[in-house]
């Protein structure tokens, strides 16, 4: 039961990794090169 | 609460060191969350970054975006090909929006938009310069490029802006470039940028076709006061003159 847990809050994270924390990173980063800070 | 998560942290170390078994279910999932994501990642940069409907959610001025969408450039780019804003503008937009939202046209500042923006598909001397929104390199090839076109290099390469009185300068200074901007250059120096001619009156936007009215604000003492050429657009002469890449065998003095 502690694996299935582990498993699925690893998945959650890496899911949020790059669906949400990567594009936010992203977008500012791409809007300070252009438009600064 | 604190030493609570790092005591989890430590057993769950201890645990998932001492079974490899779980530890490669743990770093799959993992993985596959990380993949799941990526496709969700790229639809929210490409919403934020490259679909109008996130400035839109701000920016609540439809006058604008439907001028936008008419215009020459609807259709091929969108917002952030042309408006590079900095971070900050961000959050005090979203600020704005729901604390002071505004009611009315005025209530817009329009932006100020440097002529290296316009420049970086109108010119051919910054095709390097990099895009940020949507416009694909095959669309920019085809964009005109105004860089050879005889007057409008008279207009880039002149000193000041107001033009002399052979080419029917005024005493009034020319209308500036009409954003309304903090940064908005002294009307009377300095050099003509794009919006001088393209840009859009306050409470308008995106009116990006140079009209009769562009023309006499700076070359008012052309204008002459009676007979036919009073209501004659000035492009229907000099068109040629500001797209042609040389000056026709007929406009050559």
């Amino acid at each position: 039961m502690r694996t299935v847990r582990l498993v699925i809050l690893a998945f959650v994270l890496g899911f949020l990794v790059t669906g949400l924390v990567a594009p936010q990173t992203h977008f500012l980063w791409v809007a300070i090169q252009h438009g600064g800070i | 609460m604190l030493a609570t998560l790092l005591s989890w942290f430590r057993d769950t170390g201890r645990f998932l060191a001492s079974h490899p078994g779980p530890l490669a279910l743990v770093v799959t999932g993992l993985l596959g969350g990380v993949i799941s994501g990526l496709p969700v990642g790229d639809a929210m940069f490409t919403y934020m970054w490259r679909n109008p409907s996130f400035c839109d959610d701000c920016h609540v001025h439809d006058f604008a975006n439907e001028a936008c969408f008419r215009s020459v450039h609807g259709g091929v780019t969108t917002c952030h090909d042309c408006h590079k804003v900095p971070v900050r503008h961000y959050p005090r937009n979203l600020w704005v929006t729901v604390f002071d939202t505004p009611e009315t046209r005025s209530d817009i500042p329009t932006p100020h938009l440097p002529l290296v923006v316009c420049g970086q598909c109108h010119l051919s001397t910054q095709e390097e310069e990099p895009l940020t929104g949507p416009l694909t390199d095959e669309d920019r090839k085809h964009v005109v490029k105004i860089d050879d076109a005889p007057l409008h290099r008279a207009h880039l390469d002149a000193k000041q802006r107001k033009p002399s009185g052979y080419h029917g300068g005024t005493d009034q200074p020319p209308r500036a470039n009409r954003s309304g901007a903090e940064d908005e250059p002294d009307p009377t120096a300095g050099a003509i940028t794009c919006l001088d001619c393209h840009g859009s009156d306050e409470g308008e936007a995106h009116q990006f076709t140079a009209t009769r009215n562009d023309c006499v604000s700076c070359h008012g003492e052309l204008e002459l006061p009676k007979g036919h050429l009073t209501t004659v657009d000035c492009t229907q002469c000099h068109l040629e003159g500001f797209l042609a890449p040389e000056r026709t065998a007929s406009a050559t003095p």
